[in-house]
């Protein structure tokens, strides 16, 4: 082969594994919803993401052309090659990755059972309120991993080292509600806490319940009306606890409470044996955590002649 | 730091896979059109040493 005469020379090209350009790179401008919302204008390889196909587009000679598959290696240049990146990204370019990422179906599945991931999401307030899509609860939900690094979470919340707050969305200091509920949701809800044994409400829900009480919704009951809220399929609802205003009376009615059947008491459970005196207030039994993934909750009031108020919250992701 | 060539050599990967599966001569042309712009650019790259 002559190299001086250009004519013959062939180039035979293979797929690099990593594709060009890093979300700090200047030349990366950021995921778009279409490719009509592409910029008109840019330079020579600058170099955009299409949000939902995990394409990524370089810009050659005037026109935007398909790469290949960029979202992988976008999830994983994240989580392992910048060490804190994950944690410390900020800015609307790192925020659309990021939401593209936490709607990959498979890739929130590899997240959720990765340690490293797991452990940068819960050191991040901004990740942490950023992944409450539908594909990241379920891939925490069936996680075991997830579970194992949420109960850090759940200590850290109890010691007040991670802060709950900022309404349903929260805020580049506090974890929101909508995260809070993914994060819960995590192995299938198995970082709730027992009730304590004297009826006092575990330190969680304390928490919870003071940093959002605001958000919760109460469905007031009496006598047997059983309602329930009309709730979603994936919705993960908290189900706090049932209050009876100040009023005495003797027992021996028939048990009230809240279930995941109708006129079932199986999450909190108003025993008929109970004597109400003064106020009263019942947090979730032993044998059903607070947290109720992809079921309904169901009120009632058993055959009280009080009016029992039930306190939940729910976040549906999507 | 952007590679340069490796965007240009991922563009026409994509565009030699397109042109593979296409049926009408018409695509055909489009394609190879593109490949040839696609090349001139890679052929200046390497000229100017990956600094475009």
């Amino acid at each position: 082969m002559n190299l001086i005469d250009r004519s013959q020379i062939v180039f035979y090209y293979t797929v690099p594994q990593q594709l060009p350009g890093t979300i700090t790179d200047p030349h990366f401008l950021g995921t778009y919803s279409s490719k009509d919302n592409f910029p008109t204008t840019a330079k020579n390889y600058d170099l955009v993401g299409l949000a939902g196909t995990k394409a990524m587009y370089g810009y050659i000679n005037g026109k935007w052309e398909y790469l290949g598959e960029y979202l992988h290696e976008a999830y994983k240049y994240l989580v392992y090659y910048e060490d804190s990146a994950l944690k410390n990204g900020t800015g609307d370019k790192w925020n659309s990755v990021v939401n593209d990422i936490a709607n990959a179906t498979d890739l929130m599945k590899e997240f959720a059972n990765d340690f490293t991931a797991m452990n940068n999401l819960t050191s991040s307030y901004g990740i942490m309120n950023a992944m409450t899509t539908l594909a990241a609860a379920q891939a925490f939900q069936s996680s075991t991993v997830a579970g194992t690094v949420i109960s850090t979470l759940v200590s850290n919340i109890n010691s007040g080292k991670i802060v709950l707050g900022g309404g349903r969305e929260g805020t580049s200091t506090s974890l929101g509600l909508n995260a809070l509920l993914v994060l819960l949701s995590s192995n299938n809800g198995s970082n709730m806490p027992a009730p304590t044994s004297d009826g006092t409400a575990p330190t969680l829900f304390t928490k919870i319940e003071n940093a959002f009480g605001n958000l919760f919704s109460v469905i007031s009951t009496s006598s047997s009306s059983s309602k329930s809220p009309s709730l979603s399929p994936n919705s993960i609802i908290f189900v706090d606890k049932i209050t009876v205003s100040a009023s005495s009376g003797a027992s021996g009615y028939s048990a009230g409470g809240i279930g995941t059947v109708s006129g079932g008491t199986d999450i909190i459970n108003i025993p008929s044996s109970l004597h109400i005196s003064g106020s009263t207030v019942v947090y979730p039994n032993s044998t059903h955590s607070g947290l109720v993934i992809n079921s309904n909750i169901y009120c009632h009031g058993g055959g009280w002649p009080f009016t029992f108020y039930h306190h939940y919250v729910s976040y549906t992701p999507s | 730091m952007i590679n340069e060539i490796l965007i240009i050599q991922k563009a026409i990967n994509q565009v030699t896979l397109k042109l593979q599966s296409a049926t009408t001569q018409d695509e055909k042309n489009t394609y190879i059109q593109e490949l040839q712009q696609l090349n001139s650019v890679l052929q200046e790259l390497v000229e100017k040493g990956g600094n475009a």
